[in-house]
C-alpha cells in the first residue's frame, strides 16, 4: 500500500468515524444508517422494483413524455410513487457511495474481498447505467440532454457506422423504437444487478441484505412523506429543435454531464475510463505489503474435535469439515486460505485453541496475556479493559484508558473467552471489553459472537464459574472515545459496588484438549 | 434517548431526505450564453466517378490474354467539400471523406454552431471533389442553401437534405405522424 493510500484510507477513516458517533447518538447504534449502508442499497433497489412495476403499467413508449405526465396528474397514487422511485434511486447511489467508503477505510477490499470489491464497483455503474436509461425514458429536457450527451460521446468511438448523434438532430421525431430499446434496458439491467449483487455478497456467510425493520420503514415512511409533499414535477417535453436552458438534473446519476459537456469527448472517455480504473484497482492500491499480510487461519489438527463451532461462526465460509486423515473418527476443520481473510473469530470459536491465524490462537491470546500481566498487576478494586484494536473509540492505541490498562486484540470476535476468565481470575475487579458496534464490526459478526459468548453460552463460552458482574462488552465506534470513558466510569462505579476480587493462584485454563504448550503455529509447521 | 435528542434526529433525518430530494433535481443551464444554433444534419450517399482510358496496342500486348480488355476504368469515391459562411465571415471550411475501411460509406454531416440572437445570413454549399477530367456522375454532386435565418435564444436553425428536392433545406418542427 503507498502513502498516498494509506493517507486516503485514514482520512475517510477519520471522517467517518465523526459522521458514526453522531450518528450513533441520534439514531443508536442498531439504527445507525451509516453501519447499514450496504443493506440500505438492496432495500431502495426492492422499492424501486415495486414503485417501478406500477409505472410500468402507465408508460407507453409511443407517448413517453405524455405518458409521464399522465402518472404526474395522478394525485392519489402516480405522483407519489413517480416521486418515491425517483428519491429512492438517489438514496440508492447515496448510500452505495458511503458503504463504499467504509470499505475502502476499513481496508475490506483485497485479498479474498476482491471479488466483492470489484462487483461492487460493476453494480455501482450498471445503477447508474439504469439511473440514466430511467431518465431517457421521460424525454423531458434533461432526457434530452442525457441521450445527446450520451450519444455525443459515443459517437467519438469506432462502433457505429454512423453517427448516432443524427437521431437527436432534429430531422425527424424519435421513433418508437429508441424508447422500447431504452425500457428494455431500463428493466434487463435491474436483473442485471439482482445477478452482480449475488456474487457481491458470494463470499460471505448469513448475509443481511435487509437494514432493521426499524430503520427500513422509518426510511420508506420519509422518504414516502418527501414524496406527498414535494413531488416531482414535469420538465417541458425535449424539443430537439431548442437548446434547453435550465434544467433539473439528478446529480445523483447526471453528476458527470458538467464536466463531460466542457470536455472533448476523447478527454471525457479518459477521465470516465481513468476513475473507472482507479475504482478497480482498489484491491490492488489496498493490499498490504507482503511483509505486513496477515496470515490466514490454520487449523492444528491435533486439537480439532470436530465440533463445527468454527465452521459455522466464520463469517465469510472460509472452513469446511473434512474427514479426518489421522486414524480418528469424525470431522476435522479445514480452511480454504483463499477465502480466509484472517479475522481470527474462529480463534474465539474453538474451545481447545485449535484454529486461528498465526499468533493470534487463543493460545497466542492468552501466552500474551501472560506477559500482560507480568507487567500490569491486577487491581482488584480496578478494571481492566480490552479493547479491539479497530474501533472501540481508539482505547487500544495506547497502554492505558483512563487510567485503566489496556489489553489488545485485532479484533474482540477473536477474543477467547478464556482471556476474560484468566482476568477474572487473577484478582482484577473487572473486565470492561470495548469492541466496535456490532454492525460495525470489520470482520461482520465477531462482536455479535463474541455477545454471544460471553451472556448466552455460544460456544466457546465464557464459563459459568467467571462472575457475570465483574464482566462487560461496551460498543464504542472508532470517534466515540467519550463513550467509551462513559461506559468506564460506569463499570467502574458498579464494579466498586461488589466484594473486593480475590486472585487465584495457579489458574488453570480448561482448554478440553491437553498440550497446551503447543502453539499453532508449531502444530502447522510441524 | 432524551425527547430533545429524538427531536433532533427526527429534524436531521427529515432535513437527509430532503437534501436528497433536493440534489436529485438541482437546476443547472445548458445553454451557453443565451445563444442560439445553426444545426447541419444530413446524410448522403456517396458518388463514384469512374476515370476510364483506352489501352494502347502495346501495353494490352503485355497483359494476360484472358485480361485484355482495352477499357480500363479506377472507380473513384468522391470527397465532399463543406463550406458554411454567416455573415460573410468563413465559419466552416471541410474536407469530409467517406467513411469506411474503404471509404465506401455513406457521408454523413453532423456539425453545431453557435449564434448569436438575430437575424444571420447564412450560406452553405456541400460539393463533391471530382479529380479533374472525371465527369459528374449520377447523384448528388452539389448542395447548397442560402438565406437569413432568425434565431432567437435557445433557437435552433436545422439545415437538412430533402431528398426529393436533393438539396440542402431549412427543416421545420418534425411533426409526428
Amino acid at each position: 500500500m503507498t502513502k498516498a493510500t494509506r493517507a486516503l484510507q485514514q482520512t475517510v477513516r477519520g471522517t467517518l468515524a465523526r459522521l458514526d458517533a453522531w450518528a450513533n447518538a441520534l439514531y443508536t447504534w442498531r439504527f445507525n444508517p451509516l453501519y447499514h449502508s450496504g443493506a440500505l442499497v438492496v432495500a431502495a433497489f426492492v422499492v424501486l422494483l415495486v414503485t417501478g412495476l406500477y409505472l410500468l403499467l402507465f408508460y407507453r413508449i409511443g407517448a413517453p413524455w405524455a405518458s409521464v405526465d399522465g402518472i404526474t396528474r395522478q394525485v392519489w397514487a402516480g405522483r407519489w410513487i413517480r416521486s418515491l422511485h425517483r428519491y429512492v434511486s438517489a438514496l440508492a447511489i447515496a448510500a452505495a457511495l458511503v458503504h463504499a467508503f467504509r470499505m475502502f477505510a476499513q481496508g475490506r477490499s483485497w485479498g479474498p474481498r476482491a471479488l466483492a470489491w470489484v462487483s461492487g464497483v460493476v453494480l455501482f455503474a450498471v445503477f447508474l447505467l439504469c439511473g440514466w436509461t430511467g431518465y431517457v425514458m421521460l424525454w423531458d429536457e434533461q432526457a434530452y440532454v442525457l441521450a445527446a450527451e450520451g450519444a455525443r460521446l459515443f459517437d467519438v468511438l469506432p462502433i457505429f457506422s454512423e453517427p448516432i448523434g443524427r437521431a437527436f438532430a432534429g430531422e425527424r421525431p424519435m421513433p418508437a423504437a429508441f424508447f422500447f430499446l431504452n425500457l428494455f434496458a431500463h428493466i434487463a439491467l435491474p436483473v442485471g444487478v439482482a445477478l452482480v449483487l449475488w456474487i457481491h455478497v458470494s463470499r460471505l456467510a448469513r448475509t443481511y441484505l435487509m437494514p432493521p425493520k426499524g430503520l427500513l420503514w422509518g426510511m420508506i415512511a420519509l422518504f414516502t412523506a418527501v414524496s406527498v409533499l414535494w413531488p416531482v414535477g414535469m420538465a417541458p417535453e425535449a424539443d430537439l429543435l431548442r437548446i434547453p436552458g435550465e434544467v433539473p438534473v439528478d446529480l445523483f446519476y447526471a453528476f458527470w454531464l458538467p464536466a463531460s459537456r466542457a470536455l472533448a469527448p476523447g478527454w471525457a472517455w479518459a477521465a470516465a475510463l481513468t476513475a473507472t480504473a482507479l475504482a478497480l484497482a482498489v484491491p490492488l492500491f489496498t493490499r498490504p505489503r507482503p511483509e505486513r499480510t496477515p496470515l490466514p487461519s490454520v487449523v492444528a489438527e491435533r486439537f480439532c474435535t470436530g465440533c463445527e463451532q468454527c465452521y459455522h461462526d466464520c463469517p465469510y465460509e472460509a472452513i469446511s469439515m473434512v474427514s479426518r486423515t489421522d486414524g480418528r473418527d469424525g470431522w476435522v476443520a479445514r480452511v480454504d486460505p483463499a477465502k480466509c481473510v484472517s479475522c481470527g473469530i474462529c480463534a474465539a470459536s474453538c474451545a481447545p485453541m485449535g484454529v486461528g491465524p498465526v499468533g493470534r490462537t487463543g493460545r497466542d491470546q492468552l501466552a500474551d496475556l501472560r506477559a500482560f500481566s507480568a507487567l500490569a498487576a491486577p487491581s482488584p478494586a480496578d478494571v481492566v479493559v480490552v479493547a479491539c484494536g479497530r474501533g472501540a473509540g481508539g482505547a487500544a492505541s495506547g497502554g492505558s484508558f483512563m487510567g485503566a490498562p489496556v489489553f489488545e486484540v485485532s479484533c474482540a470476535g477473536s477474543l477467547h473467552t478464556s482471556v476474560l476468565e484468566y482476568l477474572v481470575r487473577a484478582g482484577w475487579g473487572g473486565v470492561l471489553v470495548a469492541s466496535c458496534p456490532p454492525r460495525d464490526c470489520w470482520n461482520r459478526e465477531g462482536v455479535t459472537w463474541l455477545e454471544e459468548r460471553v451472556y448466552r453460552g455460544r460456544e466457546a463460552e465464557l464459563k459459568e464459574r467467571v462472575d457475570r458482574r465483574r464482566v462487560r462488552v461496551a460498543y464504542a465506534g472508532e470517534g466515540e472515545l467519550l463513550r467509551l470513558a462513559a461506559e468506564l466510569q460506569a463499570f467502574r462505579a458498579a464494579v466498586a459496588d461488589l466484594d473486593r476480587a480475590t486472585a487465584e493462584e495457579d489458574i488453570l485454563i480448561d482448554v478440553v484438549c491437553e498440550a497446551p504448550e503447543v502453539s499453532v503455529a508449531d502444530e502447522a509447521l510441524s | 434517548m432524551t425527547p430533545l435528542r429524538k427531536g433532533v434526529a427526527g429534524i436531521v433525518a427529515v432535513g437527509l431526505t430532503v437534501a436528497t430530494a433536493a440534489l436529485s433535481r438541482v437546476p443547472l443551464s445548458f445553454s451557453a450564453d443565451d445563444q442560439g444554433q445553426l444545426r447541419l444534419s444530413w446524410r448522403v450517399e456517396g458518388v463514384t466517378a469512374e476515370a476510364c482510358r483506352t489501352l494502347p496496342e502495346e501495353e494490352l500486348a503485355r497483359l494476360p490474354a484472358h485480361m485484355r480488355n482495352p477499357k480500363a476504368c479506377i472507380g473513384v469515391i468522391a470527397s465532399y467539400h463543406l463550406q458554411v459562411t454567416v455573415d460573410g465571415a468563413t465559419a466552416v471550411q471541410d474536407t469530409i471523406r467517406p467513411p469506411g475501411a474503404r471509404g465506401d460509406r455513406p457521408i454523413t454531416v453532423l456539425r453545431e454552431l453557435p449564434l448569436a440572437p438575430g437575424r444571420h445570413r447564412v450560406s452553405v454549399r456541400f460539393d463533391a471533389l471530382l479529380p479533374e477530367g472525371v465527369p459528374a456522375p449520377e447523384g448528388v454532386t452539389s448542395m447548397a442553401w442560402e438565406g437569413a435565418v432568425d434565431v432567437g435564444r435557445g433557437d435552433v436553425v436545422l439545415l437538412t437534405l430533402d431528398d426529393r428536392a436533393r438539396n440542402l433545406v431549412r427543416q421545420e418542427r418534425p411533426v409526428l405522424p
